[in-house]
């Protein structure tokens, strides 16, 4: 297991993925209901508070060795209460794999076959993310260093074909929105640029762990930007009160490009290729990362014999969790930032502030530990 | 080796379960092309009618261009049903047709005016919510029955849907009819301080004058092949009065709408207006008196042109000044005045500029009027001026302000060009 090692350039191209995968397609309308014409500047300062994620996420690496989030739990709290942590940890991969899935199957459904049922995707889908995560880390992270230039060309041809149409006074009145909106809205893209921390699963897996911290950096840069132009061009070009009341405002964007008249248009199936690829890459990591989690909690040797009952119970809770896709969406713009900033955020900045006395003194980690608990 | 085979055995199978289209899967001879949709709306039942114009597969690229006129049938099947909703409406189509009827390469929708009185709300929420349609969609409104309109006939393509789609995508002319497609309908909705508007089409009926049609026309009257003159007359009804008649389109003018309610029509002279504060214009020519009094008359085009609008609020009052920049050649003179001296020139352009104020002066007057401001003076001054913009009452830009704002219209002509000729050369006649 431990001769896996991924390069930094991996590490980073994987953690773009899976950062922008989802929130390209969800999140700017959700941002922009918050922070309406301002939603640019909720981008910028999510994107601030990703890289304080990412600084938390090297510094609670640093103090440890490299060491993996979960050896660091269990070092810090003691063994059993690390392992429950870990529990804990497991049934949030397991929901934010199961909701990914479900992104997928209802972007599908409700955008290009809405007569096919939902769990023909959720299927085909796990089938083949299971494939991937079965290979292993080398094989998802060589999967999204092909991925992501793809995603960053078609994102940046998109935003290049509308480019006459944008309308800059649109932005106009500047900051017009009340602060606490744009906060909120920042709030709600952290909820996507806080994965980052998920550099801190990689680490054990790093070829220069030292480098670490610049690849998550760099990845929630090149997140930041597309998500914050993708803002911008939103805004100047679908304009605030339609961009909030798009579901997909991408989509809607992109369904706009008619360059003079019939010499490129329909250009839709650029969405499909962004999404489906970004979220099979993300997919295939998440259930990765679950295995390897199930396999380190219970000290089990080979992770992959997991693979197959995690993804059967993923595609179950992906269909069975939500009612519609109302009911997803309402979960991804108001439960999941509060979701993932707990598990993302919230602990790990305890486990930091934990480790601290432990370190220093260098005696009686479990002390503290078990007082936390 | 053989595992390998294998594993790409069930990837090529597995990959097509994919590729497939699933319970989507749709072959092009299971739809039924929509071109073009008309919609109404009949007050007294409350109900919509729609009239959709289907390709009719046979005539599909086998006619080729002459397929409307000469072809053996007609290239459109028209249908008309009714519902209460815009949707229910289009389900009842489903009862005459034998394949799927397929909207997403439509892009004419043709509003009756009876709709757009009533508010276009009623069907904006099924244009944009379904997959098939496109903000890009043309939206047109018309002042003829709308059922009637899609009956007419094309003279310069297959037929009329095309002849429509033709002339709205025209990019080398446009100056007398608004320039807007739903996307643009929608925005200019939702931003407050703007009203939205749209081109209009009407019909005018003419007695085909070409060989072919004139041709067709007379064997017509054996009562055979008359519904191919009479273009999609589907229903088989012979009209006394369109016997040799035709309708066809014509793109003319503006409807302008007082939030999503139809207030008013502006026509080609005053959808000049429009476009020049829009900067949407393209080869306009205006025509003005001889600069030195003399009998006859000079058109000057105009080429290019930009403008602006400047806003600013003194002691709580908001003033707005839109300047017009534009430049043109000469293109006719039917005077004797040597036109060649800079204090004509000068004249010129000044009885342009004053041409154009009087457009904008039209347009400006009707939509005080009508208490819409679709110049979207009143975004200007909330994109400029938010405080004074917050400050005021739903309605009271509309309704109070608009009306009495002090608009200054300032616009600059220049005269770049003279054509191939200088003085008419045969202005001794002109005397």
């Amino acid at each position: 297991m431990q001769t896996v090692k991924i390069s930094t350039y991996q590490a980073a191209t994987l953690l773009t993925i899976t950062m922008l995968a989802t929130s390209i397609l969800l999140v700017p309308s959700n941002v922009a209901s918050e922070a309406g014409r301002d939603a640019w500047l909720s981008f910028i300062l999510g994107t601030l508070l990703g890289m304080l994620t990412a600084l938390l996420a090297a510094a609670l690496a640093q103090k440890h060795g490299n060491a993996g989030f979960h050896a660091i739990a269990e070092k810090v709290m003691g063994s059993l209460p690390g392992k429950l942590l870990g529990l804990l940890y497991l049934a949030f991969y397991l929901l934010l794999t199961a909701s990914l899935i479900r992104e997928f199957a209802s972007f599908m459904a409700t955008a290009f076959m809405p007569l096919t049922p939902i769990s023909v995707f959720v299927l085909l889908f796990t089938v083949s993310c299971i494939c991937t995560a079965y290979l292993g880390l080398e094989v998802i992270a060589r999967l999204s260093e092909i991925v992501l230039p793809v995603i960053v060309f078609f994102l940046l041809l998109i935003l290049f074909l509308q480019s006459d149409q944008y309308e800059l006074s649109a932005l106009l009145p500047l900051l017009r929105t009340p602060p606490e909106n744009i906060l909120r809205g920042a709030f709600v893209f952290w909820g996507w640029s806080g994965q980052v921390f998920f550099l801190l699963l990689l680490y054990p897996y790093l070829e220069k762990p030292g480098q670490a911290l610049k690849a998550s950096l760099i990845a929630v840069s090149i997140v930041g930007f597309f998500l914050t132009a993708g803002a911008f061009s939103l805004e100047t070009v679908l304009q605030y009160p339609l961009t909030e009341r798009t579901v997909f405002a991408l989509l809607a964007f992109v369904r706009l490009i008619n360059l003079t008249g019939f010499l490129l248009e329909r250009v839709d199936a650029v969405v499909i290729v962004i999404w489906v690829a970004g979220a099979f890459v993300k997919a295939s990591f998440m259930l990765h990362i679950t295995s390897i989690s199930l396999a380190q909690v219970f000290g089990v040797t080979e992770s992959r014999h997991f693979l197959l009952p995690l993804a059967a119970l993923n595609s179950a809770l992906s269909i069975f969790l939500f009612e519609s896709s109302k009911e997803l969406e309402t979960f991804i713009h108001f439960l999941w930032p509060i979701i993932t900033l707990f598990f993302l955020v919230l602990i790990p900045f305890l486990l930091y502030f934990l480790s601290f006395p432990a370190s220093k003194r260098s005696s009686a980690p479990g002390n503290k530990g078990g007082g936390q608990q | 080796m053989k595992t390998r085979l294998l594993f790409l055995c069930l990837l090529t199978a597995y990959t097509l379960l994919f590729t497939g289209g699933c319970w989507d899967q749709g072959e092009l001879e299971e739809l039924a092309l929509v071109q073009a949709i008309g919609i109404d709306y009949l007050p007294q039942e409350k109900k919509f009618e729609v009239t959709t114009s289907i390709i009719r597969p046979g005539e599909l690229g086998a006619g080729g261009m002459e397929g409307g006129i000469e072809g053996d049938a007609e290239p459109m099947r028209l249908i008309t049903t009714r519902g209460k909703t815009l949707s229910g409406a289009m389900e009842q189509q489903n009862a005459f047709l034998s394949r799927r009827a397929y909207y997403a390469h439509n892009d004419v929708v043709i509003v009756g005016e009876k709709l757009a009185s009533q508010g276009m709300h009623l069907i904006l929420d099924r244009l944009t919510r379904e997959r098939d349609t496109r903000l890009t969609l043309n939206v047109f409104v018309t002042g003829d029955n709308v059922k009637e309109f899609l009956r007419g006939g094309s003279r310069l393509e297959i037929s009329l849907p095309q002849e429509i789609r033709q002339m709205k995508l025209r990019t080398n002319q446009r100056s007398l009819r608004g320039e807007a497609n739903l996307l643009d309908f929608i925005r200019n909705l939702l931003q407050s301080g703007q009203d939205p508007y749209l081109p209009v089409v009407e019909m005018r009926e003419e007695t085909p004058t070409s060989p072919r049609e004139a041709e067709i026309g007379e064997t017509g009257k054996d009562g055979k092949r008359e519904n191919e003159v009479n273009g999609e007359n589907i229903n088989g009804e012979k009209e006394e009065s369109t016997e040799n008649k035709v309708g066809y389109p014509k793109m003319y003018g503006t409807a302008v709408f007082r939030e999503d309610r139809l207030a008013g029509f502006l026509d080609g002279y005053e959808t000049k207006g429009l476009l020049y504060v829009e900067e949407s214009l393209i080869d306009s020519r205006e025509t003005i008196n001889d600069p030195e009094g003399k009998p006859g008359e000079i058109v000057l085009i105009t080429i290019d042109n930009s403008s602006r609008i400047l806003t600013e609020v003194v002691n709580g009052k908001p003033r707005i000044t839109v300047k017009i920049e534009e430049e043109g050649d000469i293109c006719c003179q039917t005077s004797a005045t040597n036109l060649f001296t800079p204090e004509n020139f000068r004249r010129m352009e000044q009885s342009k500029e004053e041409v154009i104020k009087g457009y904008v002066k039209d347009v400006l007057e009707k939509t005080r009027k009508w208490e819409t401001d679709i110049f979207g003076f009143g975004n200007k001054i909330k994109q400029n001026h938010p405080g004074y913009w917050e400050d005021l009452e739903k309605g009271e830009w509309r309704e109070e302000i608009y009306p009495k704002l002090e608009v200054e219209i300032q616009v600059e002509s220049n005269i770049r060009r003279t054509g191939l000729i200088e003085r008419p050369p045969f202005y001794e006649y002109y005397q």
